[in-house]
C-alpha cells in the first residue's frame, strides 16, 4: 500500500542541487532537485557513476555543493551563505561498507551516536536498538567477528539510535548475498516505517528500488530524469534512458495520429494524444500474442522462448523488427511458430525520439 | 558554504616553513657570497671524487639492505616460519645500535689490540674505509627498510593476491605482479629513507675515516672560509633533493586503503618446508653479526673499564641526553600529526609541498642542516645560540618525517568514512577525531615517538653542532673516545645507549602485538 503525501510540508528539500570536482570534467551533479516527506522512502537510482553517492554525500553534509539549497524541515543546511556541519544536521548515514568502528564492540557502536541522552538512559537505548535488530547476542562481538549481514544491521541500528529524522542509506545492501539482501530490506523496511523514519536509498539496482522505495528518482549523467513512484515510472517512463533502465521494454517509431499510434506491429493506442513520428514504448508483458492458422494473415514468428518461471519471455520477429513479450505460464507456443501481435495497453510516448531502435 | 577550517593548518604550515626554509636560505646567501678562491676550492676534482665516494656507499647500502630486509619482511609476515616473533625481534633489534656504536664494535674487534686480539689471540685486520662503513650501515639501516615492508605486509588485503590466484596466476607470478606493486611504496620509501642516512651519515664514516660529503664538511667548519663550507653543503643538498623529488614522482597518487580495510581477513601462512634449514642459518648469521657481536665486543670493553669517574660522566649525559629527547619526541609527534592528517584526508597541491618540507629537515643531511641552524641562529636570534631550546627545535624538524611515516600509514588505514559516520552521529569534526579515528591512531602514533625519542637520543652531528657548551650527550661521549682509539673509555656509553635503544625497541614490538 502506497500513500501519496503532497498535501503535507516536505521534510527534505533539495533545489538545483550542482556539484563539480574538477573544473575541467564539468558538473558531475547538475540541477538536480527533489523533495522527500515525512516517514517517505525515496530512492535515488542510476547506474554508477551517474552522481547519486554525490547527492547523497552533500545531503549527509560531506561535500559542498557549487551551488544550490538543502532544507530539512525547512531549515535551511546549505545554500550560498549558510553551512551547517554534518553533525549539526541530525541526519543518519549507512555507509556501503558500513564503517563500523573497528575499536569498538557492537554495543559500543551502537551507543556511540547517544552522548544527548542522559548516561542512564544511553544502554536503554542502546539494547532496544540491538534488540530491534536482533544483535543482542552479539554485543559483545568486536566488527571483525561478525559477518556482513551482521555488520549491515550494526551499522544500521547505530544510525537509527539517535532517531534521526532521516537516515540516508549508500548501496546499503551491495556488500550481501541474493537472499540475504532481499530478507534485509524487507526488514529494514518494516523498521523504518515502524519508527516513522524517512530515508533515502541509493542504488543501481531497479528492482532493489522499486521494493524498498515509496518514490523513485532516476538519475543519469548527474541529471534527475525522473521522478515518481515505481508504478508510474514503470509504466510511464518519459524518456528512453527511464524506459530502458526499469526493465525490458520494447520500442517502436511510429506515426501518431491523436490517441492511436501507427507501429510496425500494429495500432497502438496513446495515453496521450499527439502527432507526426514518435518513439513508443510498451512492456513486453502490454503485449499479446495468439497463434495464427492462415499464413497469409500479417504475422510475427517466435524466434526465442525463455521460461522463467512465473512467466514466460518470447522473443519475436515482424517485418525484420525483433521484440519482446511476456506471456503467463500456462501459454506455450514453439520456436517457429506464427503468432499475431495485439498492444492490450496504451503505449507511452518518448520524450526524446532518438535513432537507437535497440530494444534492450 | 565554507566545511573546512584552514586557518590552523595554514598557521602552522607557515611556521614550519620559516623553521625549514629560513636556515637553508641563510646558508644559501653564505653560498652566494664566495669569492675566487672559495670557488675555486669546490669546484674541483677532490671535489668530484667526493661525490662519487658517496654515491658508490649509498647505492651498496641500499643494495645490501634490501637484500637483507625484503625476504625476511615476508618470511616473518607471511610463513608458518617457527619463531617468527623471535625474528622480528632480533630484526629490529639492530636499531638499538646507532651507526657510530657499529662502527666503534666492528673497529673494537680487530687490530693488534682489538678484542678478537685480546680474546681469542688473533689479530683479524681492522676493518675500516669503504667496507666498513658499508657494512656498519647496512646492519644499522635495514631495519628502516623492514619494518617499512612488515608494515605494509600486514596492511594488505588479502583478497587481493587470491584474485590474482583465481585469474590464474602461480604464487610465483603473483608475487611480481600483485605483491610487489603493491609494496612498491613502501620499498620505495624504506629505501630512500636508507638513502638518506647513508648520505647523511656523519658517526660511521668519520669513525672509519671514509671521506663523504657530511664528514668533509664537519672538518671543513673548523676552516674559517664559511662561503666555501656553504657552497660546499649545497652538493649533498641537492642529491636530497633529487631523491626527495624521485620518490615525489614515484608514489603520487598512490591511495592505498582498500573498502573494507576495517574488517578484512588475516592471511594464509605460506609452508616454509625445506627452505626452514637455510633460513635458520642466514638468520642466526646475521643477528650473531648485527646483535651479538657488537654487544659482546661493547660487554668486553666495558668490562675492561674501572674507572669510576667515568660512571659520573655517564649518569650526567644519561640525563642531558633524556631530557631532550622527550619534548623533542612529543613535539615532532604532534606537528606530524597535524600534517599528516589534513595531507591524507584534504589532499591538495599545497599539502604535498608542506609534507615535503617536513622531509627536508630530515632527509637534510644532518651536518649541513646543523651548520644552517648555526648560520641562521648566529644573525637572527643570536640570544638562541647554543641554547637547548634551539636545539630541541633543530631536532623537532629534523625527525618530524620520521614521526609521520607512521601517522600516514595507521591514516590511511582508517577509513576516512569512520569519522563522517561520527559526525553524522552528531560529533564535531574534533571530537569525532578524537573518538574514532584517534583510537586507530594509537599504534602510529608511539610508533612514531619512540622512533623520534630513539633517533634522538643517539643523535650525534646536530648535537655536536648546536649543543651548548659544557652539554656532552651519550652519543658525544662515544663518539669522541672511539675517534681517539679509547675503546673502553667509550664502552660504558656505547652500552647505554644500548640498553636505552633496546628498551624502546621491545616497547615497540610488545605494542605492536597487542
Amino acid at each position: 500500500m502506497r500513500i501519496t503525501f503532497m498535501e503535507k510540508a516536505p521534510l527534505l528539500s533539495v533545489q538545483n542541487l550542482n556539484k563539480c570536482y574538477c573544473p575541467a570534467e564539468g558538473n558531475v551533479v547538475k540541477q538536480v532537485s527533489f523533495d522527500v516527506q515525512p516517514e517517505e522512502i525515496f530512492a535515488l537510482l542510476g547506474p554508477s557513476g551517474c552522481g547519486k553517492t554525490t547527492v547523497l554525500r552533500m545531503i549527509g553534509g560531506f561535500e559542498p555543493p557549487e551551488s544550490g539549497c538543502i532544507a530539512l524541515n525547512g531549515r535551511v543546511l546549505v545554500d550560498d551563505r549558510t553551512w551547517i556541519r554534518p553533525e549539526k544536521r541530525g541526519i543518519g548515514f549507512v555507509f556501503q561498507e558500513y564503517a563500523l568502528f573497528p575499536h569498538l564492540d557492537v554495543r559500543a557502536n551502537v551507543m556511540f551516536g547517544l552522548h544527548h541522552l542522559p548516561k542512564s538512559e544511553r544502554p536503554k537505548r542502546t539494547e532496544e536498538m540491538l534488540g530491534l535488530v536482533g544483535l543482542q547476542k552479539l554485543a559483545h562481538r568486536m566488527p571483525h567477528e561478525l559477518s556482513g549481514g551482521q555488520q549491515q544491521r550494526v551499522a544500521l541500528a547505530r544510525a537509527m539510535a539517535p532517531k534521526p529524522q532521516l537516515i540516508l542509506l549508500d548501496e546499503p545492501f551491495s556488500n550481501l548475498d541474493a537472499v540475504l539482501r532481499n530478507e534485509t530490506r524487507d526488514e529494514l523496511r518494516t523498521l523504518l516505517k515502524e519508527a516513522k523514519m524517512s530515508a533515502i536509498l541509493v542504488t543501481h539496482d531497479q528492482e532493489e528500488a522499486f521494493s524498498f522505495a515509496d518514490r523513485i528518482g532516476v538519475m543519469q549523467e548527474g541529471h534527475l530524469e525522473q521522478i515518481g513512484t515505481p508504478e508510474e515510472l514503470y509504466y510511464e517512463p518519459h524518456t528512453l534512458f527511464v524506459a530502458q533502465f526499469l526493465g525490458k521494454t520494447n520500442l517502436f517509431f511510429s506515426e501518431a495520429h491523436g490517441h492511436v499510434a501507427n507501429s510496425p506491429v500494429g495500432n497502438i493506442s496513446l495515453k496521450h494524444a499527439t502527432e507526426g513520428g514518435v518513439l513508443v514504448a510498451l512492456r513486453p508483458e502490454h503485449l499479446d500474442i495468439q497463434l495464427v492458422a492462415n499464413t497469409d494473415a500479417v504475422h510475427a514468428e517466435v524466434i526465442a522462448k525463455a521460461f522463467r518461471g512465473h512467466d514466460i519471455t518470447y522473443r519475436l520477429r515482424q517485418n525484420g523488427l525483433e521484440f519482446w513479450v511476456h506471456t503467463d505460464n500456462r501459454r506455450h507456443f514453439k520456436v517457429g511458430d506464427r503468432v499475431s501481435v495485439n498492444p492490450v495497453e496504451p503505449g507511452v510516448v518518448l520524450k526524446k525520439a532518438t535513432e537507437n531502435t535497440d530494444t534492450n | 558554504m565554507k566545511n573546512q577550517r584552514h586557518t590552523p593548518f595554514w598557521l602552522l604550515s607557515a611556521f614550519l616553513t620559516v623553521v625549514m626554509l629560513l636556515p637553508l636560505l641563510f646558508l644559501l646567501r653564505n653560498a652566494f657570497r664566495s669569492d675566487e678562491g672559495a670557488l675555486t676550492e669546490v669546484f674541483s676534482a677532490r671535489t668530484w671524487a667526493l661525490f662519487s665516494d658517496t654515491s658508490l656507499l649509498i647505492a651498496a647500502v641500499v643494495v645490501l639492505v634490501v637484500i637483507l630486509a625484503f625476504p625476511l619482511a615476508w618470511i616473518t609476515t607471511r610463513t608458518n616460519m617457527p619463531g617468527r616473533k623471535v625474528l622480528t625481534w632480533l630484526a629490529v633489534l639492530p636499531l638499538a645500535f646507532p651507526g657510530y656504536v657499529m662502527a666503534y664494535a666492528l673497529l673494537a674487534i680487530g687490530g693488534d689490540y682489538g678484542m678478537s686480539a685480546q680474546l681469542l689471540g688473533v689479530a683479524v685486520p681492522r676493518l675500516t674505509g669503504f667496507w666498513g662503513a658499508c657494512i656498519a650501515l647496512t646492519f644499522t639501516l635495514y631495519p628502516y627498510l623492514f619494518l617499512n615492508l612488515r608494515t605494509a605486509l600486514l596492511g594488505l588485503d588479502p583478497a587481493i593476491e587470491e584474485s590474482a590466484r583465481s585469474l590464474g596466476m602461480s604464487v610465483q607470478k603473483s608475487w611480481f605482479r600483485v605483491l610487489l606493486p603493491q609494496l612498491r611504496p613502501a620499498l620505495l620509501a624504506g629505501s630512500l629513507l636508507v638513502a638518506l642516512h647513508v648520505l647523511g651519515d656523519f658517526g660511521v664514516v668519520s669513525l672509519m675515516r671514509y671521506r663523504t660529503f657530511s664528514f668533509v664538511l664537519y672538518q671543513a667548519t673548523e676552516m674559517s672560509n664559511a662561503a666555501a663550507v656553504a657552497l660546499l653543503a649545497l652538493i649533498p643538498l641537492t642529491m636530497t633533493m633529487f631523491m626527495l623529488w624521485l620518490e615525489a614522482r614515484q608514489l603520487r597518487g598512490l591511495r592505498l586503503d582498500t573498502s573494507s580495510r576495517a574488517t578484512k581477513r588475516r592471511f594464509r601462512l605460506h609452508e616454509m618446508g625445506g627452505f626452514k634449514g637455510v633460513f635458520f642459518l642466514i638468520s642466526g648469521l646475521m643477528t650473531f653479526l648485527t646483535v651479538v657481536l657488537p654487544l659482546l665486543c661493547v660487554g668486553f670493553w666495558a668490562l675492561q673499564q674501572n674507572d669510576t669517574t667515568n660512571l659520573q660522566d655517564l649518569l650526567i649525559s644519561l640525563w642531558t641526553s633524556a631530557l631532550v629527547a622527550w619534548p623533542a619526541a612529543l613535539g615532532a609527534a604532534f606537528f606530524a600529526l597535524l600534517l599528516a592528517y589534513r595531507s591524507v584526508r584534504h589532499p591538495s597541491r599545497y599539502t604535498r609541498i608542506f609534507e615535503r618540507l617536513s622531509y627536508m629537515g630530515y632527509a637534510t643531511p644532518p651536518i649541513v642542516f646543523g651548520l644552517a641552524f648555526v648560520a641562521f641562529a648566529l644573525e637572527v636570534l643570536p640570544f638562541l645560540y647554543q641554547t637547548l631550546v634551539l636545539l630541541i627545535f633543530a631536532y623537532i624538524f629534523h625527525a618530524l618525517a620520521e614521526a609521520i611515516g607512521p601517522i600516514r600509514s595507521a591514516l590511511f588505514q582508517a577509513s576516512p568514512r569512520i569519522q563522517e559516520v561520527a559526525r553524522s552521529l552528531g560529533f564535531s569534526g574534533f571530537t569525532a577525531f578524537r573518538k574514532v579515528t584517534f583510537p586507530l591512531l594509537k599504534r602510529g602514533l608511539l610508533m612514531s615517538m619512540a622512533f623520534v625519542f630513539l633517533s634522538i637520543m643517539k643523535e650525534l652531528p646536530i648535537t655536536l653542532l648546536l649543543a651548548p657548551i659544557g652539554f656532552e650527550s651519550l652519543a658525544m661521549n662515544v663518539w669522541q673516545y672511539t675517534a681517539n682509539a679509547n675503546f673502553s673509555a667509550a664502552a660504558p656509553f656505547a652500552l647505554t645507549i644500548v640498553l636505552i635503544s633496546s628498551v624502546f625497541v621491545g616497547l615497540l614490538l610488545y605494542r605492536e602485538k597487542a
